[in-house]
């Protein structure tokens, strides 16, 4: 059952001579539960794609939908509500709110929309991602590997549809990338999330279900891991 | 359904703010100045208002809303339960005085209880309140009067008619003990002295046994607010079963309402002509502190733009982002605003007695308004200015664009500037580094060149009040010295001049010159024909209620008139005619007073007697209603009439005029004319002279001082020096005023550019690193910086003179219209002043942000991402 799917989706910067065309005519389909890696070089569109589809950024052109919604029709505060109950960002920068803790971090996204935090599950998620005893601690209190499963646990509280993560081992030494990288496969399975993932590195490519490269705005190969 | 978020977008506001240290305090002193702004203006607005009511209140005896008059004792205790009523004081009055050495202003005999003590004003100034059978207290100069010192235990011999019957039968003598006494209040209708309770009830026994009336109790009530207070009043009276429709009705209760509540046109007409300056000045404050919280804010939601880029990627949405910064507004407004309202109110308090001295309302009663409208007023303006002030930043944090924020740095805009080569100088970089955010930079030029402006607004204005000028028009002689009636706009007629009072005055003065003005005691009039009468009728409004008829086909209608002697005469402006006529022995002539606009066209109607006319002038004893078979008209007792000869149209210096005015016709006579054909009718007014020297005046000066101050506010003067005083109080409370907001405004300039100087500094930190690390020196990067803080300050200085200049010469023709006595000069002398002090903030502020800075290590700061 697709969850995600990009239709004929352009991304086009700037205009006449200086026109960059970001993203080309992409058509994707992701189904429910699946591991999506997406691999390119830089400047190959691949974070332009995952802008578009988490609803950062509009496309110029085509539509995306997800969990049966099209996001192009959405004006920006409900696009940033559909984002908060919809999708879990997993950045590169971790880029956790700094003035709260790491449970206010994780259950940011629940409460701004005004929702009861269902404790008992995200007890669940602190446990898996192995922070129970840094609950109290402040961002800047944390090593990378540590903010990147606090990243990781927000985006998975609030049961999203779909879980983006960019690059979420680039600024980690391989080590602690792995061992995030694991939880991070480990608990979209345990939770049952559907997990797209940016990435240059095919090698961590290589643990996804299913692999897309993409050059210069368009989809060129695709491979299924079975 | 959603209340929660709030919750949590709360705790995301308050921990942002305690991130925010120096934008914080900086927000603070903001919101305190601009408070202590407001609250200082509603303070002495309104501290106005309560002293100008408490004059009026203190002019009619009492402040209570309003009075059950004639009451008898069971009537009292069954009104006073009434649920209405919020306070109540009680009076029962024995008797008067008004035989010597009360003639002037009577006496009232009377028991008080203490919440009727204190309506009526009373504070006694030593002792306690009447309580033992023969005690009594009053004020310091009915003891005066009586010729008893203010000494507690002193035994004092009172007499007064009863019920002020004046028979002899009715006169009481009785010998009390002064228990307390109070200052005398020359506002005051009249003397109250007051007796024990016991004392009332034993004489009134005694006065109700011998026939007379039982004594008059008055009921004073204060209900909840001082609206309708005649309805509220009548519910009482119909709760309580009382009527005050039906006089004859045994249930009848009269009662009355203090005049100065009714007269809520004359307070409404004080703030209406004060809202406008108000308002005004509410707007530059409003300005002013948005021009720094403003800037505080857009600083820092510029520097922290990632961030909210970042909680908008996590699902925050615009609101509620704008939500975020408003709450740490209000927040510090919390912390804020009562200090500035405490410091406010303090400061209003202080300057309200200088503002008050340069109005009519004596100092004395001034009252310093504790309204609960200050503070919420205040409050609702500042908290208004900071919303104003924050709402741009806030559109601003909830628009980011949430990709944008992920790649935001602060030069955003510089790849959009041409590249000029300017090479690596220090002041060129200084340049090049005020044009990265020209916002900002034009925020803190308009704010430090606002305090400077205003600064040298202010010291011109001051400076343009022309004393001399002012003193020129209010003071034809050097000294002038009357009855205190005539000072009250009131004349002679009651209460003549003492001639022998002047005459012991010019005993001990030198004079070079002078004279006596007369007052036409009675009721001065002139006879005038029908087109005159009209014109009369009409401009009262056609309300002048009774017709009269002086039986020639002529009427008589109210005027002013004046006598003079030549010494005053000579002051008259003559626009026509011949006014040294009014001295010719023989002759019998008169002035008409008018006054001319500014091209010298009279305000004379067509009707007014032309120079040569005769002119019927009479004085009548008293007036009377007449009604018989022809209707109801006026007639006059005790008409002395005489013809005069128009003489002249003549402008009188209102220092030496009447002081009045009618509708009619105002006259002027020489005094020996109007001596001769009015007789004793005619009655010194007041008595004027100049003295030779400057030493003779302080001389003069100072004798008079204490000759009035002895009289007990009988006999006043006004003298050149006293006019001169009162002139520069007016004067200084302008410099009092403004200087607090030149004071208050340079501070939030100050502030501003200290705020601007630390987050570019601050925000700039990577950057300062690198440069030090590609070889700048730290000295380099101080110059760098040093020169950056004078560009701003030397910067706003130049666009403050070039806009004084532009607008001192506007200000000075706006101010010779409003103020006659206004001469504008050119000056920008506060610059001079202002300017290095100014710029050596410039200096010092960027070198300690930097010394801040540099206590980390290059490579620390070059690590940390900003």
């Amino acid at each position: 059952m697709s969850i995600l799917s990009a239709k004929n989706l352009m991304k086009v910067y700037g205009q006449g001579e200086n026109q960059v065309k970001a993203l080309d005519g992409v058509n994707l389909e992701v189904n429910k539960g699946e591991f999506l890696a997406i691999v390119g070089t830089s400047g190959s569109g691949k974070s332009t794609l995952l802008h578009m589809l988490g609803g950062l950024d509009r496309p110029t052109s085509g539509e995306v939908i997800v969990d049966g919604k099209n996001t192009a029709s959405l004006k920006d505060d409900e696009l940033t509500i559909f984002r908060r109950r919809k999708i879990g960002f997993v950045f590169q920068a971790f880029n956790l709110v700094p003035v709260l803790n790491v449970y206010e971090n994780i259950i940011l996204p629940i409460e701004l929309d005004g929702e009861k935090v269902d404790k008992e599950f995200v007890e669940e998620i602190i446990d898996t991602l192995m922070l129970s005893s840094k609950k109290e601690a402040l961002p800047n209190q944390l090593s990378g590997g540590q903010q990147q499963r606090v990243a990781i646990a927000r985006a998975l509280a609030s049961r999203p549809a779909i879980i983006l993560a960019d690059e979420p081992t680039g600024n980690l030494d391989s080590k602690t990338g792995q061992d995030v990288l694991s939880l991070l496969k480990v608990s979209a399975e345990k939770f049952s999330q559907t997990l797209v993932m940016i990435t240059h590195n095919d090698e961590i490519a290589q643990l996804a279900d299913r692999v897309i490269r993409i050059e210069d705005g368009r989809i060129v190969s695709e491979s299924e891991r079975r | 359904m959603k209340v929660n978020n709030k919750k949590c977008v709360r705790k995301i506001a308050m921990r942002c703010l305690m991130a925010n240290k120096r934008r914080n305090i900086i927000t603070i002193a903001a919101i305190v100045l601009t408070a202590i702004l407001f609250t200082t203006l509603f303070t002495i607005a309104l501290s106005m208002n309560a002293s100008y009511e408490k004059s009026i209140f203190r002019q009619l005896g009492g402040s209570n809303h309003g009075t059950f008059k004639d009451l008898t004792d069971e009537q009292v205790e069954v009104l006073e339960g009434n649920g209405l009523i919020r306070a109540y004081g009680v009076r029962t009055i024995a008797g008067i005085i008004d035989e010597a050495p009360f003639t002037k202003q009577s006496a009232e005999v009377s028991y008080m209880d203490d919440t009727c003590a204190e309506w009526s004003f009373i504070k006694l100034e030593e002792g306690h309140m009447p309580q033992a059978y023969n005690e009594v207290i009053m004020d310091t100069e009915s003891l005066r009067l009586l010729g008893a010192e203010p000494v507690l235990g002193r035994e004092i011999e009172i007499s007064f008619n009863i019920n002020g019957i004046s028979e002899p039968e009715a006169k009481v003598t009785d010998t009390f003990v002064l228990a307390g006494y109070w200052e005398y209040d020359p506002l005051c209708p009249a003397h109250y002295i007051n007796v024990s309770e016991d004392y009332i009830d034993d004489l009134g026994r005694t006065a109700v046994e011998r026939g007379y009336d039982s004594f008059r109790t008055d009921l004073n009530v204060m209900f909840s607010s001082s609206f309708d207070i005649p309805g509220k009043m009548e519910k009482v009276l119909a709760a309580c079963g009382f009527t005050s429709e039906d006089a004859g009705s045994e249930n009848y209760v009269r009662f009355g309402v203090n005049p100065g509540f009714t007269m809520s046109g004359l307070s409404d007409g004080l703030s209406a002509g004060m809202l406008l300056p108000i308002l005004a000045f509410s707007l530059l404050v409003i300005f002013t502190g948005y021009l720094i919280i403003y800037n505080v804010f857009q600083i820092s939601v510029a520097s922290d733009i990632r961030f909210y880029g970042l909680l908008k990627t996590i699902g925050t949405t615009g609101k509620q982002l704008k939500r975020i910064i408003r709450d740490q507004a209000l927040v510090l407004c919390i912390i804020g605003i009562p200090l500035g309202l405490l410091l406010g109110y303090g400061l209003g308090a202080v300057l309200t007695p200088a503002v008050l001295k340069t109005t009519t309302i004596s100092l004395n009663s001034l009252t310093v308004s504790a309204s609960p409208v200050i503070f919420i007023g205040a409050a609702i303006f500042e908290i208004v200015t900071v919303l104003i002030s924050v709402s741009k930043p806030g559109r601003m944090a909830g628009k980011v664009s949430p990709v944008e924020a992920l790649r935001y740095t602060e030069a955003l805009d510089l790849h959009k500037k041409k590249r000029v080569t300017r090479g690596a100088k220090v002041t060129a970089m200084a340049f090049a580094n005020m044009e990265r955010n020209k916002k900002k930079t034009v925020l803190v030029f308009v704010s430090i060149a606002l305090s400077l402006v205003i600064l040298n607004a202010v010291y011109l204005f001051v400076g343009g009040f022309d004393s001399e000028k002012w003193l020129d028009s209010q003071v034809h002689t050097d000294f002038l010295v009357g009855n205190v009636d005539y000072f009250k706009f009131q004349g002679a007629g009651n209460n003549p001049l003492d001639a022998g009072e002047i005459e012991a005055i010019r005993e001990n003065v030198t004079e070079e010159a002078g004279g006596f003005a007369y007052d036409v005691a009675g009721i001065p009039l002139i006879k005038v024909d029908d087109p005159v009468y009209d014109g009369f009728v009409a401009r009262l409004g056609g309300d002048y209620g009774l017709a009269n008829d002086a039986g020639d086909g002529m009427h008589y209608i109210d005027c002013k008139a004046e006598g003079m002697d030549e010494y005053l005469v000579e002051k008259l402006q003559v626009y026509e005619g011949d006014a040294s006529l009014l001295n010719d022995a023989d002759g019998k002539y008169i002035a008409i007073i008018t006054h001319a606009d500014e091209s010298g066209n009279l305000y004379l109607d067509e009707n007014a007697p032309k120079i040569g006319d005769t002119l019927t002038f009479a004085v009548a004893d008293e007036v009377e209603v007449i009604s018989d078979t022809a209707g109801e008209r006026v007639g006059f007792n005790g008409l002395k009439e005489s013809e005069f000869t128009v003489c002249a149209y003549v402008g009188v210096p209102t220092a030496i005029g009447p002081r009045r005015g009618s509708y009619a016709y105002d006259v002027v006579f020489g005094s020996n004319t109007l001596k001769e054909a009015m007789g004793e009718s005619a009655v010194p007014m007041f008595y004027a002279f100049d003295t030779p020297s400057g030493e003779e005046e302080l001389k003069a000066e100072a004798f008079l001082s204490d000759y009035c101050e002895s009289s007990a506010g009988v006999i006043e003067y006004e003298s050149k020096a006293s006019k001169r005083a009162e002139f520069d109080n007016f004067k200084n409370m302008f410099s009092l005023l403004g200087g607090v907001l030149c004071l208050v405004i340079g501070f939030v300039g100050v502030l501003n550019f200290f705020n601007t100087v630390m987050a570019g500094i601050i925000s700039r930190k990577n950057e300062l690193a690198v440069m030090q690390a590609i070889g700048m020196t730290g000295k380099q990067v101080k110059e760098m910086l040093m020169t950056e803080g004078l560009i701003y300050t030397v910067g706003s200085g130049i666009i403050a003179l070039a806009v004084s200049i532009a607008f001192i010469p506007v200000l000075n023709a706006a101010c010779e219209e409003m103020f006659w006595f206004y001469s504008g000069h050119f000056s920008v002398m506060p610059f001079a002043y202002v300017m290095p002090v100014i710029a050596v903030l410039g200096l010092i502020i960027p070198l300690m942000a930097y010394s801040r800075l540099s206590r980390a290590s290059i490579v620390e700061r070059i690590r940390e991402i900003g």
